[in-house]
């Protein structure tokens, strides 16, 4: 299936690791010029020189996403780099799990206020996108109750909502806004083999609620991602795609 | 993005027009054999010709759904003719719309009885795929009660729920299930295209809930049910995807 995606200009907030990272790759496997940032300098640099190598153009920016102005900053640099921006993906977490003012602070700057800074200042580059799309990353920790209920659950929900009042609101421009909600997602580096180290009673619990009997790969999270954002989901805007293996139980 | 469908055996029900038809063409264009059944043997024959036209293997029968013994003595032959079945899609509907006893049954029978009887029959050929797969179409109805809450709408919900616990049932045997909620969508033959004919008012009214300023294509809706039905969608099972332009205003 061609997506469409060849030329097109992304942004991945978080590029240099697990899902941002399999986004970025995915997006410029199809033709994509991407953007990414991410807060270690080297990070950010060995990724877009990964990018490069699939023969796209690629950007980054070295910054704490929790900065509204490096957030501007870096969209601005990525539309000038790229020739403009059609697809924004605001994919970072604080992983605030722990219930403390501290957490909430953390998740709110950075999970929600983050995605509200990247979309605003791409706004204007991505009306003028012939195939303007949003794709906001929440979890499945938005949309029933679980051990992270608590600041990341919670912000994972306010920004689900926030993607559709937005699917809602830029329907009329012909811009698109959807959310993609991952299961418990493993990857080198990432918070499941963490938690397998060092905490293996919870992961025996998450593990053993998948009824899969394993958890996502970075790459399924990118699948569902980089299809939503491609011009052949022209018709899906407001949507909310869960990626997790019916390890949720609702019905929806 | 490569879908890796060549070579996999689907089964459409309502396969000759609309939007089964766009996803059965879809399949085929990716390579996937298809086959379809519709109440018309003319409009078989004609779908099975553009199926093998597009040099895969193509397959079908005239009968209606809500005949149990018919629809499983379909689905053997098209096992057989196509060695296995990797894919079922189970689209076909009643349109049953006012609310009255005989549409209540005709829903029952049709939409979800077909649906059911559909994808009972086949598990014993799923379970033998390397990637089975089910995508049931319901609608944007059957998650928002609309001008055709009643047979129709409250049926759809009905599918979504049937949809999720079966896609729990099977994770462990590596089935995925979906569901696809389009929206108001248009093609020539179509219910808003009569609709748009014979009742003006009610198209007007139609139009003017699509944010986007127009209905779905039946592409547009093919495209997420293929992409679903994909192994490149291997941890999606479970989830209901929108394909409504933001039509419906629900969070989830």
């Amino acid at each position: 299936m061609d997506l469409g995606l060849k030329g097109t200009k992304a942004i991945v907030t978080g590029g240099s690791k697990g899902i941002g990272r399999a986004i970025a790759m995915m997006l410029a496997d199809e033709g994509a010029h991407v953007s990414i940032c991410a807060r270690t300098e080297a990070d950010v640099e060995a990724a877009v020189k990964a990018l490069k190598a699939k023969g796209v153009n690629a950007h980054g920016g070295a910054l704490d996403v929790a900065d509204g102005a490096a957030v501007k900053t870096w969209v601005d640099g990525a539309a000038k780099a790229l020739g403009g921006i059609d697809i924004v993906v605001p994919n970072v977490s604080a992983l605030a799990i722990e219930n403390t003012p501290a957490g909430w602070r953390k998740a709110f700057e950075v999970d929600l206020m983050h995605t509200v800074y990247t979309v605003e200042a791409a706004m204007p580059y991505l009306e003028k996108s012939k195939s303007g799309s949003i794709v906001i990353i929440s979890s499945i920790s938005g949309v029933e109750i679980d051990f992270a209920a608590g600041p990341y659950g919670a912000t994972k929900a306010q920004l689900i909502h926030y993607a559709k009042g937005l699917a809602c609101q830029l329907a009329p421009k012909g811009i698109r806004c959807n959310a993609v909600s991952p299961g418990n997602t493993y990857f080198e580096g990432g918070v499941w083999p963490m938690i397998e180290k060092n905490m293996p009673d919870l992961f025996k619990l998450a593990l053993s609620k998948n009824k899969t009997g394993r958890m996502a790969t970075a790459e399924e999270v990118a699948n569902g991602a980089v299809f939503l954002a491609s011009p052949r989901a022209t018709f899906i805007t407001g949507t909310n795609l869960v990626i997790d293996g019916a390890v949720t139980n609702r019905v929806a | 993005m490569e879908l890796g469908l060549k070579g996999c055996s689907a089964l459409v029900t309502g396969g000759t027009k609309g939007i089964g038809r766009a996803i059965a063409l879809m399949l085929a264009d990716e390579g996937a054999n298809v086959s379809i059944c519709a109440r018309t043997k003319n409009g078989v024959d004609a779908t099975v010709g553009v199926l093998e036209a597009k040099g895969v293997k193509g397959h079908g029968a005239s009968l209606d759904l809500a005949d149990a013994d018919a629809l499983k003595a379909w689905i053997d032959d098209a096992a057989t003719a196509f060695g296995g079945i990797d894919i079922v899609v189970a689209n076909a509907s009643a349109l049953a719309i006012e609310n009255t006893p005989d549409n209540w049954k005709r829903e029952f029978e049709v939409d979800l009885m077909g649906t059911v009887h559909a994808c009972e029959h086949a598990m014993s050929y799923l379970e033998k795929s390397k990637s089975g797969s089910i995508v049931v179409i319901s609608s944007v109805s059957g998650v928002e009660a609309d001008v055709v809450a009643g047979p129709y709408g409250s049926t759809k919900c009905a599918l979504i729920h049937y949809a999720k616990g079966l896609s729990c049932r099977l994770a462990p045997k590596g089935i995925r299930v979906n569901t696809v909620s389009p929206g108001t969508t248009y093609f020539e033959g179509g219910v808003w295209h009569m609709i748009e004919q014979h009742n003006p008012a009610l198209f007007r009214q139609g139009m003017a809930m699509n944010k986007m300023g127009r209905m779905a294509t039946a592409e547009e809706v093919a495209n997420a049910v293929t992409f679903l039905a994909s192994p490149r969608a291997s941890f999606i099972t479970g989830t209901n995807l929108l394909v409504d332009g933001a039509l419906t205003n629900r969070v989830a």
